[in-house]
């Protein structure tokens, strides 16, 4: 073996040590969160069209384009948490008005392309979460009739319907998890939240 | 007279970046005006009030046609896309697919380095200014008499930093060159002034580059670390656009090597792949004797 392809062997051996060794932390890291957006805490809503959450974070490159064409400035970045410079949701500030802009413009498809804002091209591409009601707090299940996520829901009557005294009740079958229900809900803390999907 | 060849680089990569901060601005200001109904007058930002007074009021909900978006990392102009080429290498690598429009948008950067060669780290490149700028400090502390170290650093490094940077991205099927890529960091720095705050962790990784820089060895970042650098010296091995000397003319007085922010030598040493035609050295030569040449079929003197 000469002198140079020694050193070769060297720098390779060096680097694909160095590389297992960043290459495990990192996927140490990434099964915990896994294992920690279990909770609702650290689990979040992705954009409309997202692919399941692995596949998301392998193919989203970080172009930030989803959040600049959002004309309802709903997308945010995390920044270390998560996977960094992945786009998110955070509902209750400001949720999805379902313009399926963003979906068009992502490069990657890692936001699978959804090709019109209408009703039925929506329901069957889009499922960021499932809005989930808290029958503890909420206004219509004890005593005040209310009925604000009824009126917000974009697929009112079928997604969310409302009972007898506005009692809300979602199905799972048509909820979209845009957010604005949750958005709309006037108790504090909100008694209709979204789930996302990654932890359903 | 010959332009000035570095001031041309400046002020093409300020422009570059000033594109990118007018259009992030372009597509806050639709997004703020169609919030907040087309009203007349702006108020969270001085600047965005200033384009409203001259763009004046709508009376109904406006809807702005999305025309262009991005940073260096990728970008969009009306549909026509143009990402960078680590870019596409690090999306293969982690999701393990081709996707079409990331492979269309590889199409200029492609082309434009088979024949031009590495003009991305020279002349577009926000991470060169930075780069310069230390230069530039290093010589004003230098006249002072402080002396910096300037180590000779392998220029090989750079292609085990891609190899090591795909493999991670392989194996943890993330986007691991975004991390730390300074034309990705500074191009959003540029952008994300509008919306929000810049990225901490960034300006982190970034200071620590340049910090390294300083310390070690001039144009370390560009000349031995960066894996774009080093995916777009592999793709400028056949370039037609190459630094030429005239042999004939050369009077071997070295200014061009000493101008060489690369530390190659243009005067003797044929330049491979490493040399990005900043054209510093046909800028430096007092005797006419280097110029930019078309030339196919590899490397002459």
């Amino acid at each position: 073996m000469g002198k140079k392809s020694r050193r070769l062997f060297f720098e390779a051996g060096a680097v694909a040590g160095a590389s297992a060794l960043v290459g495990g932390v990192l996927a140490g890291n990434k099964s915990d969160a896994i294992a920690r957006s279990g909770k609702l805490q650290t689990a979040v809503v992705r954009p409309p069209g997202a692919l399941p959450e692995e596949e998301f974070i392998a193919s989203c490159i970080g172009c930030k384009q989803c959040a600049e064409v959002c004309s309802n400035g709903c997308i945010q970045f995390s920044r270390w948490d998560h996977a960094p410079g992945t786009p998110y949701l955070k509902t209750r500030e400001q949720p999805c008005i379902l313009c399926m802009k963003c979906t068009q413009v992502c490069p990657t498809g890692a936001l699978k392309s959804v090709p019109s804002d209408s009703v039925a091209d929506i329901q069957a591409n889009v499922k960021m979460g499932i809005a989930k009601v808290d029958e503890n707090i909420c206004n219509s299940y004890n005593g005040y009739v209310c009925g604000a996520c009824v009126f917000a829901c974009p697929f009112s009557g079928t997604a969310l319907k409302a009972l007898v005294w506005e009692q809300p009740i979602v199905d799972p079958d048509y909820c979209v998890g845009c957010g604005l229900c949750e958005k709309a809900c006037i108790v504090y803390p909100q008694a209709i939240r979204v789930v996302p999907i990654s932890v359903i | 007279m010959k332009p000035k060849i570095s001031i041309l680089r400046i002020v093409l990569r300020l422009l570059i970046l000033a594109l990118f901060f007018v259009i992030a601005g372009i597509n806050h200001y639709s997004t703020v005006k169609a919030q907040q109904g087309g009203q007349e007058v702006i108020k969270d930002s001085a600047m965005l009030s200033a384009i409203d007074k001259l763009y004046g009021s709508s009376p109904h909900r406006p809807i702005y046609e999305h025309v262009a978006g991005g940073g260096l990392w990728s970008f969009q102009i009306k549909g026509f896309r143009v990402s960078d080429p680590l870019a596409v290498v690090s999306d293969i690598a982690a999701s393990k697919t081709l996707h079409k429009l990331m492979l269309i948008s590889l199409i200029i950067p492609l082309v434009g380095t088979l024949l031009l060669g590495r003009v991305f780290c020279s002349w577009i490149c926000p991470m060169g200014l930075f780069g310069d700028l230390l230069l530039w400090v290093r010589r004003l502390i230098g006249k002072v008499g402080f002396s910096f170290f300037n180590l000779p650093v392998s220029r090989r490094i750079k292609y085990w930093v891609l190899g090591f940077g795909t493999l991670v991205s392989l194996v943890v099927s993330i986007q691991f060159f975004y991390l730390f890529y300074p034309p990705r960091m500074i191009s959003d720095w540029a952008r994300d002034g509008w919306t929000s705050t810049i990225s901490g962790v960034d300006l982190v990784v970034f200071g620590t580059i340049l910090f390294f820089e300083l310390l070690l060895c001039q144009r370390l970042w560009c000349k031995c670390l960066c894996p774009g650098g080093a995916l777009y010296s592999l793709l400028s091995k056949w370039r037609i656009l190459r630094i030429n000397r005239d042999v004939h003319a050369c009077t071997a007085c070295g200014k061009c090597d000493d101008a060489c922010p690369y530390d190659l030598e243009p005067g003797s040493l044929p330049l491979g792949g490493e040399c990005d035609n900043c054209g510093l050295c046909v800028q430096a030569c007092g005797d006419d004797a280097i110029h930019y040449r078309l030339q196919t079929g590899g490397e002459k003197s």
